[in-house]
């Protein structure tokens, strides 16, 4: 008998930890995405067009950390809305 | 090249969500003054493999050491092939929008001299800026987590207080 329930809380596990990888792996994927954007979001709102230097200016760097900040922002504003959404019906 | 998973910030261009907390390399300092963040904690370190993937992907280390060591390599496979495929989608992106920006006459079949200048100028102040953003996407992960924690402690004490 001991050895049945131990089969069946392994195999339990092993389920749980498939469902945990496969949301840690959704979770990754959602963070690239979120990363990639950004990137790519603030440089086209902040970078000089120009390409006269490789270096970022001073303004241009103060630009994309505030960029990034509200970006952040956003994300959480349109996750908190999203969820309450869910919630709401 | 080979891409090396133990170093998890192995090509310069991957930066933020594998990076996790904070990246210390010397380089970033270097191309631009470090704001030292409002969360800095005693336990800044230079970020490793398994860091990485529970900054990105919401695991906390104490569930990656329950894991088996059979598990913590499929995550790590897992990791790494997003890793890769991330790292040529960027290069494929930046290559478009250096073009797009900088090449505008086809009189003649190779770049001129301003064309290439500015391409290599477009592709460097794109890799700085996104080691920038990658450095604040940290900050701003690493904050954020301080907070959720500090709810849930708050949350427990609550329960705990009835």
């Amino acid at each position: 008998k001991r050895r049945r329930t131990s089969r069946r809380w392994t195999t339990m596990d092993a389920e749980k930890k498939k469902q945990a990888l496969q949301m840690a792996s959704q979770e990754m994927e959602y963070r690239v995405d979120l990363f990639n954007r950004m990137v790519v979001t603030c440089f086209d709102k902040c970078a000089d067009r120009k390409f006269k230097e490789g270096d970022l200016s001073v303004g241009e760097n103060s630009c994309v950390d505030r960029c990034t900040a509200k970006y952040w922002q956003v994300t959480s504003i349109v996750g908190q809305m999203l969820g309450g959404a869910g919630q709401g019906q | 090249h080979h891409l090396s998973f133990h170093s998890s910030c192995f090509l310069s261009i991957l930066h933020g969500p594998w990076c996790g907390v904070r990246p210390t390399r010397a380089s970033h300092t270097k191309v631009f003054s470090v704001n030292k963040p409002k969360s800095s904690a005693s336990n800044v370190h230079y970020v490793g493999a398994p860091d990485a993937m529970s900054a990105s992907s919401g695991l906390t280390p104490s569930d990656l050491d329950a894991m088996g060591e059979e598990d913590k390599r499929e995550m790590m496979e897992m990791v790494e092939t997003m890793q890769t495929r991330d790292s040529l989608r960027m290069y494929n992106g930046l290559v478009e929008r250096c073009f797009r920006e900088c090449v505008d006459n086809f009189r003649r079949k190779t770049l001129d001299a301003n064309e290439e200048k500015c391409v290599s100028k477009c592709t460097e102040k794109f890799l700085k800026h996104s080691a920038r953003v990658s450095m604040r996407f940290a900050e701003l992960n690493a904050s954020m987590e301080q907070q959720q924690m500090a709810q849930m402690q708050q949350m427990q004490g609550q329960q705990q207080g009835k």
